[in-house]
């Protein structure tokens, strides 16, 4: 079923029409928005531009950033294999303290997943054509996010080779099921939920795309790479209707999961009594940081991705003032979060609520609360200045300054709660392991594989979808 | 991948799911040993002595109504009578000589529970519970062998049905606490086996 | 595993059509079958090897050849004894599991400590299966058979009364009336022989002052629960002091609220660092050295203007204006007080100066003490000797004057003050014998070495105090080639008798006798056994008359000698609660028991006072070097609240070096400080101490002293209490439906008022639970296992905190915040009301542990080692031992409550209230802990959760525990409630 490459596909044909309708109508460009995408580009250069991305053999620049992400993750690898062989003491954690970096790792990955499934699934609800150009990767990100933060409720078991009794199975134990009023059984649905879904919306929005592909490649295995995935793609209407359909259902289901996942994994700490984490708060505030620290984690990949594969026109300033602005609306709501937090925590009347609060702030964990402060509640309203989102350096720093942030927000949390609650005599500090950081790092590490990975692999931009807004600013 | 192909690998995915949740209760859990027979170093015959012969299995499992194992009688009990019987068949010289050389006879264990499991041999024996329903028709064994699953499902399942308490509207037992004790109240927590 | 392969492989081809074994090893063979078998074959082998895969190595099951009558498998049997831990000799219960001891248990029926027990005496399990025991006779370094070395000594011995040289027999107490008839035997061979007795923690002034005051040379036995009013002079009577079981006990009676008593013992302690005892005082008063002196001879001064007594001319006066004014209101307070118990009052003083503790007896006497909180006619009954003795014998070696020596017990190169001139005395000894079971610093010095037995290996009898006999049977037959030391002494006095035998024979002609109750002594002999203790009605002498001479010249001795001077600072040498005078120092269990008072485990150190601290820019954990003449020594200091700013305390019994893998080198050794004086001394002044530039952290259990105003700890005055003030309700209203208990509800109750925070609970429930101990590192990260804790707290000034102890196990409560939470159902609530924890479900995500907010669950961060084979004897197989990353807590002794509930159900009866009992209250020497049915409202618990001083721990989180504490209460007046 080879399909020659310049046989018109449909939506191209409508776009034509009505495009050459329009250039008579208006000569000029429209005064009120800006393209989105710069360069006056034709449909052939966007395949051109985007496919050539993958044809050509990876530059040096690939192999060594790919090199150091694979040392990262064997440190993450090494890390985790003592853990699973000596057992958890290889931690920092003590019989005070439970969680350390094990559980703050996976809410900060969790979180960073946010953003693909908003940038996809609420943008494109929402009809906003500017997510074109960075849903691809964002959804991308949102999977092997997921991926990181799935390992380590896994890892930081005691007997992680029992994992599966998590699951319930049928068993040869009278039927002993689990138990489903704990949060971490809630999360271990949630999670798994939320990657299918991800996944499956990522693939199909991918379908088109790889079917281009596959009509271009010549390189052997990458044709039937292709044609595998691409599901015998034929650009006929029927498909794209279909398709189109799909696409819209799938985005509807996904986006209540936007909201449900980090309310879910917000439950692990609202639903105990521990001070500091026993809050209604929770779970706006955690969606909205969700969508905070993802968007900073989209904003970090993209300024790097156009600067290196040279997609300035694709992804352009307007894209990341967008990004930006949703980050500052976030990043407001979790100040305002933080904000409240103290205030009922004070207000609330309760010696131990109140003592929380004033040990955070004060406390021995007092540098890490006011990072988080700073970076998340204070560096985020940066972006009230022009000037300063739409410079790219600004956004670059800002935008690591604030993942920075979100990570030490989950460590505040989780910590800081802990080491002194109810009884002074068990009172204890935390100071984690060289194993921690090695599994922190290998995280990252198998964040940047991943992710390098996929940008050799499948159209870095959705290749259909920026067709469909090449012409949005000339209406 | 053309359709065809799509179907038949979506149906086979189907009818596996569909089987391990249907027959997933019967797959046999990892270490289960039902229907082990292992050969003893004495060639014992349940069926000769308790079949046979009627000899009760308290006489030499002297324990299993006072303790937590039923006890593997001692050489001493076996020549209770074969100072006399059979005193010359070669099976019974292996004990006669293992006395005479002081040298414990090494037995091989057929039912085996795991060690994080605590079984009570005397609660199921007062509670007039016959070794059968546990053992099987050992009376019939020529080689014991390991009758039931002895999995925890199997444990409780029994458990379950046996548990005879009543309870009145106020959630107190019908019958007095004295009177309780004397009834079958197989309970279901977990600490009765695992501590 | 293999061979259980092959054996499979056996099986199955036997099965086979043709039905001879088939060999793989053949080709031809297989090339020779039929498809039919061939798939047969092949079925089989898959079949064959899926099984092995999942079945675990053949397990062996090995009967008795005889079964032996009194054992019935699998059921535990009870032995009554003693413990051989002190010389207090304890009454105890050994729990006897398949043949071999695994937990030792208080003696309900013993007369004196009547079902307590202390840490130590826990301990001792452990002491027994200690892998480091020497495990065969030694000559010169040189394994031997005892029959090599009863003819190398015996012919040695024959030289010695040849040449009638000096030989000396240097044990410990011994208070065992055949021992000594042993011993007299042995040594009336030589012409010049001699058994000394030693202790490294002397108590001779007291049997100096009781000669001089009343002629008699013994301890006499104090009856804390007799008294209304104690005064103590730095005595820890409820740690260390002598026979502190017997005296928490009797304390804790006098002290006791359980059954609505509506007055107490009121307890006042002048000390100068802050004791165990000092600790649950009523009013403490913080003195020092000097002063503490001082303030006796100031209140013996008042006592006897008050009490008209012939004697009071005998005074003259302290110098008052070294008294602070707190001191001097304390005792003019105390003294009023005194005059006012005539009787049932009673003053301990813990100094080794014989002119202090007569001055002490002159004031117990003044108010009438002897005969009723005092008993001289039941005293100590041992032979001991007096310190200068031990002196006098190591001028002797020194000089070359003594041919023989016999150490058996004791370990001077260690504990001896001066142990340099020890060591090179012993050197000049042709033949050094040691009995020691273990290679200390003093057996390795020795020739000889004849390893005894274990207490819990042999026979032996024992009289702690005069009348009170009791018969310490072996559970056990010697693991090792060694042999009691009696019977060692017995061969050499060419006595060819066991020593069982003797006892017997002994106890035949002397106590038989004296008891009318039995008719043969075999009767007599196995009823003692049972009950583990007989009573002669014998020894009743009555009370001797005080001697008041001599009481000027004491007290203008004392006045001297107690006057400051510019070296003030004064070192004070203690024992821990613990590790006492250090001779089971290579236990890991008592080594990792956190102090009481400071929660360090693993260490001794160098208490300040924090003033102290803050003036010589002193900070925790700083390593100083303390030093006085030649004794030298290196450790952290430690800031300790309630010390007095003149005084540094350090615990003697650490820096062993030849101990073993766990007592090496842990702290330092602090004896060289003690000096002697007529008698040891603990005390020191013109001490120097200089900061080094290291620091260490300790490993503590608990750095977080105070409560931070939380009402965890409920306090109540005496009038408080009786007035039914502060008395506390809570009403708790609930959206579900409570849970039903249709048989029985497993409820606790700790009195704070009766807890003294010995900590024996902790060890008592280590041994019975199988919690690892998991090392110095491990303690400092905070991953100590102890499934009950004692936590302590300093309140107020930090000068003079008030202390409180309150242990904290599982709550086991009805709304669990654990349960809930943990994904797997790996701990879920029982129908009888308890947080059950099953190990081999859980998973270890740590939930629960977080979302405990008392914090007693324990998570097994790493595999803790049981791989020896003979320390794991002492293993209790009714506990399942953890795993690795298995998460586990306190069960309320789950498994006891099962072994109750299934007796009770095979006999078809109820439960009887206290027939179960956990680890924790069974050996409890303050009967602080009790448990029962709280469905059973006549039960002791429910009665006493009753009390208007019921209260649960953290309340305001409605968790429901089955557990609840009894506020403390003070018999003070200025106290007021923290509730």
């Amino acid at each position: 079923m080879a399909v020659s490459l310049r046989q018109p596909e449909s939506n191209d044909v409508r776009l034509l029409e009505d495009a050459v309708t329009f250039e008579v109508a208006h000569p000029v460009h429209s005064k009120l928005r800006t393209p989105l995408i710069l360069g006056d580009k034709s449909y052939a250069d966007v395949t051109q531009d985007i496919c050539k991305l993958l044809e050509p053999k990876p530059g040096r620049g690939w192999w060594i950033s790919l090199g150091v992400s694979l040392v990262m993750l064997a440190i993450g690898v090494i890390a985790t294999v003592h853990t699973v062989n000596t057992g958890i003491g290889t931690w920092g954690l003590n019989r005070t303290v439970g969680w350390g970096f094990d559980i703050t790792n996976f809410v900060f990955w969790i979180g960073i997943g946010h953003a693909g499934t908003f940038i996809s699934a609420i943008l494109f609800l929402f009809n906003q054509k500017w997510r074109t150009s960075v849903n691809r990767s964002a959804e991308a990100m949102t999977l092997i996010a997921v991926m990181c933060a799935g390992l380590f409720p896994i890892i930081h078991m005691g007997r992680p080779w029992l994992f599966y009794w998590v699951l319930p199975y049928p068993n040869t134990r009278g039927t002993l099921w689990v138990n489903f009023r704990s949060p971490l059984l809630w999360d271990f649905f949630a999670i798994s939920t939320y990657f299918t879904i991800s996944a499956v919306f990522w693939y199909l929005g991918l379908v088109p795309d790889l079917a281009t592909a596959r009509d271009r490649t010549k390189s052997k295995w990458r044709q039937i790479l292709y044609r595998v995935m691409s599901l015998g793609w034929n650009g006929s209407n029927r498909t794209w209707s279909r398709y189109e359909t799909v696409y819209t259902v799938l985005a509807a289901l996904a986006t209540p999961l936007v909201l449900s996942v980090h309310s879910i994994v917000s439950f692990d700490f609202a639903t105990s009594l521990i001070p500091g984490w026993h809050s209604t708060i929770f779970p706006p505030y955690f969606v909205a940081g969700a969508v905070f620290s993802g968007f900073a984690m989209v904003m970090t990949l993209m300024i790097l991705v156009r600067k290196l594969m040279h997609l300035e026109d694709y992804i352009t300033r307007q894209h990341l003032e967008n990004m930006c602005k949703v980050a500052l609306l976030t990043g407001s709501i979790v100040g305002l979060a933080y904000v409240t937090e103290i205030f009922i925590g004070l207000y609330s009347g309760n010696p131990n609520e109140i003592f929380v609060i004033i040990n955070r702030g004060l406390g021995p964990y007092a540098w890490a609360y006011w990072i988080m402060f700073g970076c998340n509640a204070l560096v985020s309203q940066l972006f009230w200045f022009r000037r300063l989102r739409t410079s790219i350096p600004a956004i670059f720093a800002i935008s690591i300054l604030i993942n920075v942030g979100m990570w030490f927000e989950r460590f505040v949390i989780i910590v800081t709660s802990l080491h002194r609650d109810f009884l002074p005599s068990s009172w204890a500090m935390y100071v984690p392991s060289i194993t921690e950081v090695g599994l922190l790092v290998g995280s990252f590490g198998l964040f940047f594989t991943a992710f390098l990975i996929f940008l050799r692999l499948f159209p870095v931009i959705s290749i259909n979808e920026v067709k469909g807004v090449l012409k949005y600013a000339k209406h | 991948m053309s359709l065809r192909t799509a179907k038949i690998i979506s149906l086979l995915v189907t009818l596996i799911g569909v089987a391990v949740v249907w027959q997933g209760s019967n797959f046999r859990g990892l270490g289960n040993q039902q229907g082990y027979q292992p050969a003893q170093p004495i060639n014992f015959s349940h069926k000769v002595h308790s079949g046979d012969n009627q000899i009760q299995c308290l006489y030499c499992h002297s324990a299993a109504d006072k303790s937590k194992v039923a006890g593997i009688p001692a050489a001493s009990t076996c020549m209770n009578c074969h100072r006399q019987v059979l005193k010359d068949s070669p099976e019974i010289q292996k004990i006669t000589t293992a006395l005479a050389q002081n040298q414990p006879i090494k037995w091989f264990k057929v039912n085996d529970l795991p060690d994080h499991v605590v079984f009570d041999h005397s609660r199921h024996v007062t509670a007039a519970i016959s070794c059968q329903t546990c053992h099987g028709p050992v009376e019939t064994m020529e080689r014991v062998q390991q009758f039931d699953a002895l999995s925890m499902g199997w444990c409780v399942g029994c458990h379950r049905t046996h548990r005879e308490v009543t309870l009145d509207e106020t959630g107190r037992p019908t019958v007095t606490k004295e009177a309780t004790t004397k009834r079958l109240m197989a309970s279901t927590d977990c600490s009765v086996c695992h501590h | 595993m293999s061979r259980s392969v092959n054996k499979i492989w056996q099986e199955l081809l036997e099965r086979t059509a043709d039905g001879k074994p088939f060999d793989l090893s053949e080709k031809s063979a297989i090339a020779g079958i039929s498809r039919r078998t061939f798939l047969e074959v092949l079925g089989y082998s898959t079949a064959a090897l899926a099984l092995s895969g999942c079945r675990a190595p053949e397990q062996a099951i090995v009967p008795y050849l005889k079964q032996p009558v009194e054992f019935t498998p699998g059921v535990a049997s009870w032995f009554a004894s003693v413990c051989g831990g002190c010389s207090a000799a304890c009454g105890t219960l050994v729990k006897v599991r398949d043949g071999r001891p695994i937990k030792l248990e208080g003696n309900p029926d013993h007369p004196l400590s009547s079902g307590g027990l202390c840490a130590l005496a826990h301990g001792m399990v452990f002491s027994l299966y200690d892998p480091e025991r020497l495990r065969q006779p030694l000559i010169a370094s040189r394994v031997a058979t005892w029959q090599e070395i009863d003819n190398e000594i015996t012919q040695k011995l024959g030289a010695v009364k040849q040449s009638g040289g000096r030989i000396r027999l240097l044990t410990g107490p011994i208070t065992g009336p055949t021992s000594l008839e042993t011993f007299k035997k042995f040594l009336a061979q030589f012409a010049d022989a001699k058994h000394i007795t030693y202790q490294p923690v002397s108590t001779d002034a007291i049997r100096q002052a009781h000669q001089r005051s009343h002629g008699v040379n013994a301890i006499p036995s104090y009856r804390f629960d007799k008294a209304r009013l104690v005064v103590s002079f730095g005595a820890d009577f409820l740690g260390t002091w002598i026979s502190p079981v017997v005296f928490t006990r009797g304390y804790a009676k006098a002290r006791s609220l359980q059954n609505d008593e509506r007055e107490m013992l009121r307890h006042v302690q002048f000390e100068s660092h802050l004791s165990l005892t000092g600790s649950n005082a009523d009013t403490r008063v913080k003195v020092s050295l000097r002063e503490e002196t001082r303030a006796l001879l100031y209140l013996a001064m008042l006592v006897a203007e008050s009490v008209a007594s012939d004697n009071a001319s005998g005074f003259s006066s302290p110098d008052l204006a070294q008294l602070t004014y707190k001191t001097r209101a304390a005792l003019e307070l105390v003294a009023s007080e005194l005059t006012n118990h005539p009787g049932s009052a009673l003053v301990v003083s813990g100094s080794n100066d014989p002119d202090v503790q007569y001055l002490v007896n002159f004031i117990n006497h003044a108010v009438g003490s002897y005969g009723n909180t005092i008993n001289l006619t039941a005293t100590s009954a041992d032979n001991q000797s007096s310190d200068q003795e031990i002196i006098e014998l190591v001028r002797q070696m020194n000089a070359g004057e003594i041919s023989a020596l016999i150490i058996s017990g004791v370990n001077p190169a260690y504990d001896y003050f001066d142990r340099q001139a020890f060591i090179n005395g012993i050197q000049k000894v042709p033949l050094k014998i040691s009995l020691n079971s273990t290679m200390d610093e003093t057996t390795s010095l020795a020739d000889c070495v004849c390893p005894q037995s274990h207490f819990l290996e042999a026979w032996n009898d024992v009289e702690p105090v005069r009348g009170t006999f009791s018969v310490n049977q072996p559970t056990i037959a010697p693991l090792f080639q060694t042999r009691a030391f009696q019977e060692s002494l017995l061969r050499w006095s060419g006595d060819g008798r066991s020593f069982y035998e003797v006892i017997r024979q002994s106890w035949r002609e002397k106590l038989f006798p004296q008891q009318k109750q039995y008719a043969t002594f075999d009767e007599f002999w196995d009823q003692t056994l049972q009950k583990g203790v007989t009573v002669s009605e014998s020894a009743q002498s009555n009370p001797a008359v005080f001697k008041s001479d001599g009481l000027q010249e004491v007290t203008s001795r004392l006045i001297s000698s107690s006057r400051e001077t510019s070296d003030d600072l004064g070192l004070v040498l203690y024992q821990s609660v613990a590790l006492r005078d250090g001779q089971f120092a290579n236990s890991p269990w008592l080594q990792e028991l956190p102090d009481p008072i400071t929660k360090i485990t693993w260490d001794n150190y160098i208490s300040v006072s924090p003033r102290y601290a803050a003036s010589s820019g002193l900070e925790e954990g700083r390593i100083v070097r303390l030093s006085k003449g030649p004794a030298q020594i290196e450790l952290p200091v430690h800031i300790q609240p309630g010390q007095h700013d003149n005084v540094v305390a350090i615990a003697i019994g650490y820096g062993r070096t030849k101990a073993g893998k766990a007592g090496n080198n842990v702290g330092g050794n602090a004896y060289p400080f003690v000096t002697y004086d007529g008698t040891f001394r603990y005390q020191a002044f013109g001490i120097n101490l200089e900061k080094t530039a290291n620091r260490v952290e300790f490993a503590q259990s608990q750095s977080k002293d105070s409560m931070e105003d939380r009402p965890l700890v409920k306090e109540l005055t005496l009038t408080e209490y009786t007035t039914g003030e502060g008395e506390h309700h809570s009403e708790h209203g609930s959206l579900w439906s409570a849970h039903d208990y249709p048989e029985h509800k497993w409820g606790l109750a700790v009195d704070l008022n009766a807890c003294v925070g010995c900590s024996a609970c902790v060890l008592s429930c280590q041994a019975e639970n199988n919690v690892p101990v998991v090392g110095k590192d491990e303690v400092r990260r905070r991953r100590e296992m102890h499934w009950i804790r004692i936590d302590r707290y300093f309140e107020g000034d930090r000068e003079e905190p008030k202390v409180f102890y309150q242990p904290v196990m599982c709550q086991q409560c009805d709304n669990a915040s654990c349960e809930s939470v943990c994904p797997v159902l790996a701990t879920v609530h029982s129908s009888e009301g308890l947080n059950m924890q099953v190990y081999n479900r859980c998973v270890g995500t740590r939930y629960c542990e977080n979302n405990c907010p008392y914090k007693v669950r324990r998570f097994n961060w790493f595999e803790y080692s049981h791989s020896d084979p003979i320390a794991n004897l002492a293993l209790n197989p009714d506990v399942t031992v953890r795993s690795r990353g298995v998460m586990e807590k306190c069960t309320f002794c789950v498994q006891r409550i099962e072994e109750v509930k299934i007796k009770a159900r095979n006999e078809g009866r109820a439960i009887n209230d206290q027939e179960i009992q956990p680890a924790c209250q069974q050996s409890c020497p303050a009967n602080a802990i009790i448990f029962g049915d709280l469905t059973d409202l006549k039960s002791r618990v429910a009665q006493l959760k009753k009390s208007g001083r019921n209260y649960t721990l953290l309340d305001e989180l409605n968790l429901q525990p089955a557990l609840s504490y009894l506020a403390k209460v003070r018999n003070r007046e200025e106290v007021s409630s923290l509730a």
